[in-house]
């Protein structure tokens, strides 16, 4: 073939923000769609969309979160690809949506349709969509946290990794125990917050002993428990989202927990 | 054993401000988690030993009625006593009998979790016997009069320090001998004591660590060789079991000690693994002339018909606990009853009452941690989960919790109200913390702030920004 | 009968929504669709079964030794017992393979039918598995149990040919064998050892200090 080849039209992917990214850090809902189109395709943001339901179901209440994971199947149905910037909520949907909803068998098969089309961005990126992004520039040495349900619900582990390492300049490092909670577990961190605060303290002992100056995490929830608790340390070590790197949006951005001095 | 779980967050926080505790935590990780990982990483499949566990125990349990009749019939031929037990009660009563019916002065003990769990050393006080622990962990936290902390190391929370001293208190009254210092010198003077009391025991009591349907046997599974000394010297030889220990046959024990060794302790085989079956025979030279199994039910078929059947899997290996990080942080104490961590956040409720252990299923961040190096895979998040919801159910969940839910799931399901109000309220909050970037303290987010600053929120919801975007977009296009 | 027994096994049928148990039949079909046919996942190695015997011994912090006959055996005691210095009494279990050492003279050695006189200990075992490098000791009048509990110095006598590789082909062997299985079939793999202080190991809690396996090459 001697013409380059033009790449295939790509569907329509719905971003699914995340209550928290919508509420806390829009730059990352941004970021998210900013990567999604670079990589050829093309998003819609449901307007329809809240929250997964998780505090809900964590907490025991089944019936409100099967409301509202009917909800989310709803407003998700007509999309080839769900794509979710927090491995939190993307695994509450691929995970659990379908045990929630079990003993109804026609929103459980509506679930686990969804599940299937439904990804974590990095691992979108890197297992669907396939592309080269663009290079961006970060000259930062950096250490990676892997959330929970991120790692042990999707498996989550290199691919967040592989994307960083396609970022010039940035150099990772890892921490002990990455495999180990920040302790932030959702309401879990209001609920017990000494306990939480030590488990945030050992992670944050664990980052700065990388000497990096930065921590990239998937998670809204993670990267606020653990920003909360470097700055109340006054450690000066930066907090982003993952997205926010791949998108070489970070460098105009705060980080995390930092104050906008524009 | 009385449960104290209700007492959950008061005895958290004092541990979390004890140092001697905190001091000896530290060594469950180094201790437990590297040594494992090593072995795991060894194995040509360890994940699909997992399978075959999980698989062999879903048999088993799917047939206990079977399995255990086979078993009964077995340790019948080779001469041994059977057992029933339906409550703790029907337990210390069955061993407080055949004590007395063996003229029994004193007990020793190897390590039973099932023991604990039904009181096994408060009945045996109660009939006046002597009972020495003979685990090295068991027997320093009997001299401490405290329950374990963990189910494979029962003493892991206490110091070297803290055990000096108790033996010189125990050991050294009206002597001259000098507080010892180190762990030879420790482990030497346990030996030397103990060594007494097996060869004077009239019973030896432990536990199981399986029992083969197949041969009627038990595995008793040790690394110090207390367990053998318990059960080959008295006259008697008591064990008590679940009656979810059963496995089918000695190619089945095969996989579970494998799975066992390593998941618990980080080795291919303790020292000493052994398989009993029944009393001395008519020429042995030595080993007990009565061999007695006790069943354990005390709620066990409660949990066969739901969900909770997969926590029935469970082989008491510590590995959950090991790598949880709430146990890392508090030890075992604050659970509050026999079984600490993650299996044991599952099992108190259960065997105690949900209303008695409301903590327990909420003390976790559902991280999956447990679940990962479980060796027979039980979900035990998801059950926490479904204890969570039975609490819901029974209106055992706080008033405050139910209520802010409800509110909040009323906003949720309706997106247009949740945006304007959204939009509205972060606007506000971003203003207000945009210059400093976050909050040392915010009002009803006490319990944050506490230890963490709160990141403040950029200048608007992301779904205002957004449409602000697409509108700007399609201007320009 | 006890009520308690009936009342135990007909929660665990009502759980399962039977009413008697299932038969042998069932019971066979359902374990080969649970477990299948293949075998169980084990460990595996690239050196002699022998070989890695030894290495696990060694990893277990025992030791051993090999002798091309059982007679020469008696000096490998003498040796290890000198080397330990450990005396020079020995209590020899009364299994009659043990008959064919050649003790030397400035031994002294008795049969002993328990463990509770003995400071060190000479038993047989039927197996070593080579998987764990555990030794398999068969309890009854030839090899009393305790015998390998209360010394602190246990050697144990072990044909090189009856290594075998797993456990799987351990109890193939002993369902065969009349009067398997014993009251106590020991698996003993290194010496005592405890890590209830502080999670530092520390060897000899109980049972033996030290553990020496004697290998013999031509084990009659
Ligand atoms: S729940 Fe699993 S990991 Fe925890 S003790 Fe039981 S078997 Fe071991």
């Amino acid at each position: 073939m001697s013409q380059a080849s033009s790449p295939a039209p790509r569907p329509t992917v719905a971003l699914f923000v995340t209550c928290l990214v919508d509420l806390f850090r829009p730059s990352v809902g941004f970021a998210t769609a900013q990567l999604l189109e670079q990589a050829g395709y093309s998003v819609d943001v449901p307007e329809a969309q809240t929250c997964c339901g998780q505090p809900a179901y964590n907490s025991g209440d089944r019936a409100h979160a099967k409301q509202i994971a009917k909800q989310v199947i709803a407003t998700f149905r007509e999309y080839a690809h769900v794509v979710v910037p927090s491995g939190s909520c993307a695994g509450t949907i691929t995970a659990h949506y379908p045990d929630l909803l079990r003993d109804e068998p026609d929103w459980a098969q509506a679930a686990r349709d969804l599940a299937d089309r439904t990804w974590e961005l990095t691992r979108f990126l890197v297992e669907v969509a396939q592309v080269d992004l663009p290079t961006v520039d970060h000259k930062t040495t950096t250490t990676y946290h892997d959330s929970c349900s991120g790692l042990r619900e999707l498996g989550i582990r290199s691919q967040p990794r592989q994307l960083l390492g396609r970022v010039n300049g940035l150099q990772l490092r890892e921490m002990a125990d990455t495999d180990v909670c920040c302790g932030f577990g959702g309401t879990f961190c209001v609920k017990y917050p000494d306990i939480s605060e030590r488990l945030v303290s050992n992670k944050v002992d664990n980052i700065a002993a990388t000497g990096a100056d930065m921590v990239v995490a998937g998670d809204l929830g993670c990267l606020f428990n653990i920003a909360g608790r470097l700055h109340r340390l006054e450690k000066p070590v930066r907090a982003y989202h993952v997205a926010e790197i791949l998108a070489g949006t970070a460098r105009s951005e705060p980080a995390i927990g930092e104050g906008d001095r524009s | 054993m009385e449960s104290r779980a209700h007492l959950f967050k008061p005895a958290a926080r004092e541990a979390l401000h004890n140092p001697d505790l905190q001091q000896a935590l530290t060594r469950v990780q180094a201790g437990f988690v590297g040594k494992r990982r090593t072995l795991v990483n060894k194995f040509p499949d360890f994940e699909g030993l997992r399978d075959r566990g999980q698989a062999m125990k879903d048999h088993t349990l799917a047939h206990l009625d079977y399995y255990l009749e086979q078993f009964e019939a077995k340790v019948h031929e080779a001469g041994g006593h059977v057992h029933w037990a339906e409550t703790a009660e029907d337990a210390q009563r069955i061993v407080a009998d055949i004590c007395r019916q063996a003229d029994a002065r004193m007990v020793t003990k190897g390590k039973t979790m099932a023991g604990e769990e039904v009181g096994i050393n408060e009945a045996l006080d109660a009939a006046g016997l002597e009972t020495v622990e003979t685990d090295l962990g068991e027997y320093i936290i009997q001299l401490a009069k405290e329950p374990p902390s963990h189910i494979i190391a029962p003493a892991i929370h206490k110091t070297r320090q803290q055990i000096c001293d108790l033996f010189d208190e125990h050991h050294h009254q009206g002597t001259f001998k000098e507080k010892l210092r180190e762990v030879p010198d420790l482990v030497n003077e346990a030996r030397g004591i103990l060594r007494g009391k097996f060869l004077n025991a009239d019973v030896g009591i432990t536990g199981a660590n399986c029992l083969v349907a197949e041969t009627g046997s038990m595995f008793l599974v040790t690394n110090e060789g207390n367990g053998d000394l318990t059960h080959s010297l008295p006259r008697v030889h008591v064990a008590i079991a679940g009656i979810e220990k059963l496995v089918p046959t000695l190619d089945d024990a095969s996989t579970l000690i494998r799975l066992l060794a390593r998941s618990a302790t980080g080795q291919e085989m303790t020292a000493y693994t052994t398989m009993v079956t029944g009393p001395r025979r008519g020429d042995d030279t030595d080993g007990p002339e009565e061999f007695h199994i006790v069943l354990l039910d005390h709620g066990r078929t409660n949990m066969m018909s739901g969900r909770f059947r997969e926590m029935l899997r469970c082989i008491r290996c510590g590995a959950c606990m090991n790598h949880c990080p709430v146990y890392a942080s508090i030890g075992g104490h604050a659970y509050g009853w026999v079984y600490p961590g993650p299996m044991g956040s599952v099992l108190t409720p259960i065997f105690v009452g949900l209303d008695k252990t409301k903590d327990l299923p909420n003390a976790c961040t559902l991280n999956g941690r447990c679940q990962s190096v479980c060796p027979v895979r039980i979900p035990l998040p998801d059950l926490l989960r479904d204890l969570r919801e039975a609490q819901f159910d029974q209106h055992l969940t706080p008033g405050t919790t139910r209520h802010g839910l409800a509110v909040w799931a009323w906003f949720a399901r309706r997106p247009r109200v949740y945006n304007a109000l959204s939009r509205l309220g972060i606007g506000l909050l971003g203003r207000l913390g945009r210059r400093r970037g976050r909050f040392r303290r915010l009002p009803l987010a006490g319990a944050w702030t506490a230890g963490r600053d709160f990141p403040a929120p950029q200048r608007t919801t992301f779904q205002a920004a957004w449409r602000q975007h697409l509108s700007r977009r399609q201007t320009h296009e | 009968m006890s009520d308690a027994r009936t009342r135990i096994l007909g929660k665990v049928r009502a759980a399962m929504g039977r009413e008697t148990t299932p038969t042998p039949a069932d019971v066979q079909a359902a374990r080969a669709g649970a477990l299948g046919k293949g075998t169980p996942q084990r460990p595996v190695w690239e050196e002699s079964d022998l070989a890695r015997f030894c290495r696990c011994i060694d990893d277990a912090a025992g030791t051993w030794v090999t002798v091309p006959t059982l007679a020469e055996a008696g000096t490998a005691v003498a040796d290890y017992l000198a080397e330990r210095e450990a005396g020079t009494t020995v209590h020899r279990a009364p299994d009659p393979r043990l008959d064919h050492v050649a003790w030397p003279g400035h031994l002294a050695v008795e049969r002993a039918t328990d463990g509770r006189k003995a400071l060190a200990a000479v038993s047989c075992a039927v197996a070593g598995v080579a998987e764990t490098g555990s030794l398999a000791l068969v309890s009854g009048p030839d090899n009393p149990a305790t015998l390998a509990f209360l010394p602190d110095y246990h050697i144990v006598v072990l044909g090189t040919a009856d290594v075998v590789p797993w456990f799987e082909d351990l109890w193939a062997r002993m369902r065969e064998q009349e009067g398997f299985p014993p009251r106590s079939f020991n698996f003993i793999t290194g010496p005592s050892r405890t890590a209830d202080v502080e999670q530092t190991l520390q060897l000899g809690a109980h049972g033996p200090r030290s553990l020496h396996v004697i290998l013999v090459e031509n084990m009659p």
